[in-house]
């Protein structure tokens, strides 16, 4: 009963695959009736943000675990970037600095998670209000202005007029965790942690360790989020990054991350990403206001997890393999 | 005899229980050891502090006649020590291949620096194992383990276990939820283990079993060491005396009651996979005991009689008229209360106070238009605590720091607020020390001897002997029979029950 499926067979007839699909009808749709080409650099630049934070909220939520904080913590980076590009300091040197605010603010809560076993639901919660306090406190209430436009042509560097440079880094980000949850042992790890933590320790894994890990992983995919949002433009302003965990979360849980845990791919990420970024720019080509972006979100979220939780036959098909069930 | 792996003096407590006491085992190279005892009597204990999952508080182990220590699964694996769990602790969202190299998969430098999972080499690996096995053509690599049924599970578990290259491996009732046309399969692949010279450990109840397969026996009783036999040397009769062994005493003040008319008629009760044609009737005034190993069916027939669980066929008369619940809520209207085995998870609310656990399920009675009345709510509370003798300072006693003792007389007590007609207790001294024990016995007594039936379903023998009227024994969803006081023996239900 050995059946070797063809791999792209078995990604079309897979979950992801499906949303693919859908994302596809839904794009050429879009293309014909509106002028999604003529916003297409700021359709696939918003893509290259969502999809790094997708990767970080996919980490923990494969955990079992969540960050609420991944929204508001972009706005904290972004001030210290946006201070630290205007002091003239080199922007990998930046992004450096992103990534240790960004694995910094993971790394508290997943100390107090592991360590006073309080769940990160409510750690990360403390996190948002904590952000949301600091903001009016930072200079100019976190605002930065008049960046250079040297620096924010970096970031809106485009290749063949259209296509965004940052959006190619997020790409390879993609990739490279592609190879990383699926070829390296500590990506088998979070699977395992996320899956049965009991059983995890009986096969010998450190959860703990595991935990902290995976949140720093998720932090440092939140500072290079926060470059993908903020190089483009010429103003930081933190407040306005208030709710934008709301975009991470539906895009993990939308590309198949199951909210207990245990379950997801990167690839998910990808096309829920594209999903999104999509219903962005349609509410906006419609001629819709914002509501109708959170109502399509509010949808689609609650599509996603109640594809994950019954036993949809499109999603799910059942059989038994080799004896009683 | 050549030795592989000796354990010595092994003690271990936890709060409030003596696990393991002076426990001793030995195994020989290439032998199939069965390890017996009761229920509880220490053998998954003895069994995980081998596998580093427990750490022992004292004792000695020794590997090829060297000391070790084993601190945690890991120490054990790397030793060549393996555990097949009662509970596959396998992930249901994962695929076989990667369940069973789980946390330990080969891994091959790219470029010579970056370490990558060899999924090439995982394959080769797993293809020898499963054709060694013989279940290569059967389950499928990329199957994901969700989709596998029970004995698929625990292939891929003994699988699992063969990719540390294990020389022991530990069965742990791997018999107990298998059909028995598996059980024949599992049977064929330990042979093929053994042939090769591993040497297994075999945990289980099944009297049949362990004389078909083991080499040797040892018996464990209340955490210690009974004995070590051949196969050969033994009946199965001198086995159950060993795992039993015990001797009455006062712990069972049973009162003289005047049993009644049946008011409890249950007729073919049948529930999908878990109980078949179970009938039986139960009087005024009546201690029942139900019998039999855990997972037997006992609680799931508790749980499909009083409307917890949905039965699928099967004809229920209680006090004349049929008794058809669909919710819990009806049967305890009806005066039928049951009272879980999982004390703090179905039973009480653990953060509460005695007062508001023990009101929990009257407060329709004891409210007017939605307002609970306060005077009568403690008149109610202090009458049943000073019933039961509920040692709490106060009524207003968070349940979570009363003894296991005094937190079952609360959940006794919240059963008698219903005003049942009808109790079903399910294993009532679990937990509990000794001394709180037969004070529980008392109340139940007492509770009998004012007219209240009760079905008391229990792992304890001696309390089911020393409790009951009549007893039934259940095993593997059917009724085996039933035994009226002057039939009963130890020997008797455990023979009836394996």
């Amino acid at each position: 009963m050995k059946t070797q499926k063809n791999p792209i067979t078995a990604f079309f007839t897979s979950r992801e695959g499906y949303l693919a699909i859908f994302v596809a009808i839904l794009f050429v749709v879009l293309y014909f009736t509106t002028n999604l080409s003529g916003s297409m650099y700021i359709f696939l630049r918003d893509l290259a943000y969502l999809i790094a934070g997708g990767l970080a909220l996919m980490m923990v939520i494969m955990l079992g675990e969540i960050d609420i904080s991944s929204g508001t913590v972009l706005g904290l980076i972004g001030f210290v970037t946006g201070t630290t590009l205007k002091m003239g300091i080199p922007i990998p040197a930046v992004l450096l600095i992103a990534v240790c605010v960004g694995m910094l603010n993971s790394a508290i809560i997943a100390f107090v998670t592991v360590r006073f076993r309080v769940p990160s639901m409510i750690v990360s919660l403390a996190m948002v209000k904590l952000h949301v306090g600091v903001f009016p406190l930072l200079p100019d209430a976190g605002w930065v202005s008049n960046i250079p436009s040297s620096i924010s042509d970096v970031g809106g560097a485009r290749l063949f007029g259209v296509f965004p440079v940052i959006l190619l880094f997020a790409l390879v980000l993609l990739i490279f965790f592609c190879w990383f949850m699926k070829y390296t042992r500590f990506g088998r790890k979070v699977y395992a942690v996320g899956g049965n933590k009991e059983s995890a320790k009986l096969a010998g894994i450190n959860a703990d360790k595991v935990t902290f890990l995976t949140f720093l992983t998720s932090g440092a995919l939140l500072g290079v989020t926060a470059m993908m949002y903020w190089l483009p433009k010429t103003q930081v302003i933190p407040s306005g990054t208030i709710g934008m965990e709301m975009y991470f979360l539906p895009i993990a849980v939308v590309g198949g991350v199951s909210i207990m845990g245990g379950t997801g791919r990167p690839i998910g990420i990808l096309v829920a990403g594209i999903l999104i970024a999509m219903l962005q720019r349609a509410c906006l080509l419609f001629g819709l206001g914002n509501q109708y972006v959170y109502l399509s979100y509010g949808l689609i979220v609650l599509i996603a997890v109640y594809a994950t939780v019954s036993d949809i036959k499109i999603f799910k098909g059942k059989k038994t393999v080799g004896g009683a069930s | 005899m050549d030795i592989i792996l000796k354990l010595e003096d092994i003690c271990k407590s936890f709060p409030g229980v003596k696990a393991l006491d002076h426990m001793q085992i030995e195994l020989a190279r290439g032998e199939m050891h069965a390890v017996c005892g009761e229920n509880g009597a220490g053998k998954s204990t003895l069994m995980k502090v081998i596998t580093g999952v427990y750490k022992a508080d004292s004792g000695n182990m020794y590997l090829n006649g060297e000391k070790v220590t084993i601190r945690e699964p890991n120490d054990a694996y790397a030793k060549g020590i393996a555990i097949i769990f009662q509970e596959t602790s396998l992930f249901k969202d994962l695929t076989v291949l990667e369940n069973i190299f789980m946390g330990h998969e080969p891994v091959k430098k790219v470029f010579g620096v970056i370490p990558n999972i060899d999924y090439r080499a995982m394959k080769e690996k797993a293809q020898q194992i499963f054709e060694f096995l013989g279940i290569d053509k059967e389950i499928s690599f990329d199957a994901k383990v969700d989709d596998l049924g029970v004995a698929a599970k625990q292939m891929v578990e003994i699988a699992k276990a063969l990719t540390y290259d294990a020389n022991i491996l530990i069965f742990d009732e791997p018999t107990a939820a298998l059909t028995s046309k598996d059980v024949r399969a599992l049977f064929q692949t330990i042979a093929r283990l053994k042939e090769s010279g591993i040497s297994m450990m075999y945990i289980s109840h099944r009297m049949e079993e362990i004389f078909e397969i083991a080499d040797r026996v040892t018996v464990i009783r209340d955490g210690s060491f009974v004995r070590t036999a051949a196969i050969g040397e033994v009946t199965e009769k001198e086995l159950i005396a060993w795992m039993v062994g015990r001797e009455m005493n006062e712990m069972y003040p049973k009162a003289e009651v005047e049993i009644g008319k049946p008011i409890l008629e249950v007729k073919n009760l049948c529930k999908d996979g878990l109980l078949r044609n179970i009938s039986f009737e139960v009087r005024q005034g009546e201690i029942f005991g139900v019998a039999g190993l855990a997972g037997a069916g006992r609680t799931e027939m508790a749980e499909c009689l009083s409307g917890l669980m949905q039965r699928d066929s099967g004809d229920v008369e209680f006090y004349g008229s049929p008794l058809n619940v669909k919710a819990y809520r009806e049967a305890v209207d009806a005066g039928f209360v049951y009272i879980s085995e999982d004390r703090k998870k179905y039973g009480l609310s653990v953060p509460m106070t005695i007062k508001e656990n023990l009101t929990m399920s009257i407060l329709y009675k004891i409210s007017k238009n939605g307002f609970i009345d306060f005077k009568e709510e403690e008149n109610i509370v202090d009458d049943y605590m000073q019933k039961l003798r509920v040692k709490a300072p106060n009524r207003e006693f968070v349940v979570e720091n009363l003894s296991g003792g005094n937190q079952q007389k609360v959940l006794v007590a919240k059963a008698l607020c219903a005003k049942p007609r009808l109790l079903i207790l399910d294993e009532p001294t679990r937990g509990v020390d000794v001394g709180a024990k037969s004070e529980i016995h008392r109340i139940i007594s007492n509770l009998a001897k004012e007219g209240l039936s009760i079905i008391m379903i229990s792992s304890d023998m001696p309390e089911l002997l020393g409790m009951s009227d009549r007893l039934m024994v259940i095993k593997a969803g059917t009724k085996v029979g039933e035994l009226t006081r002057e039939e009963f023996s130890q020997e008797k239900v455990l023979e009836m029950a394996l």
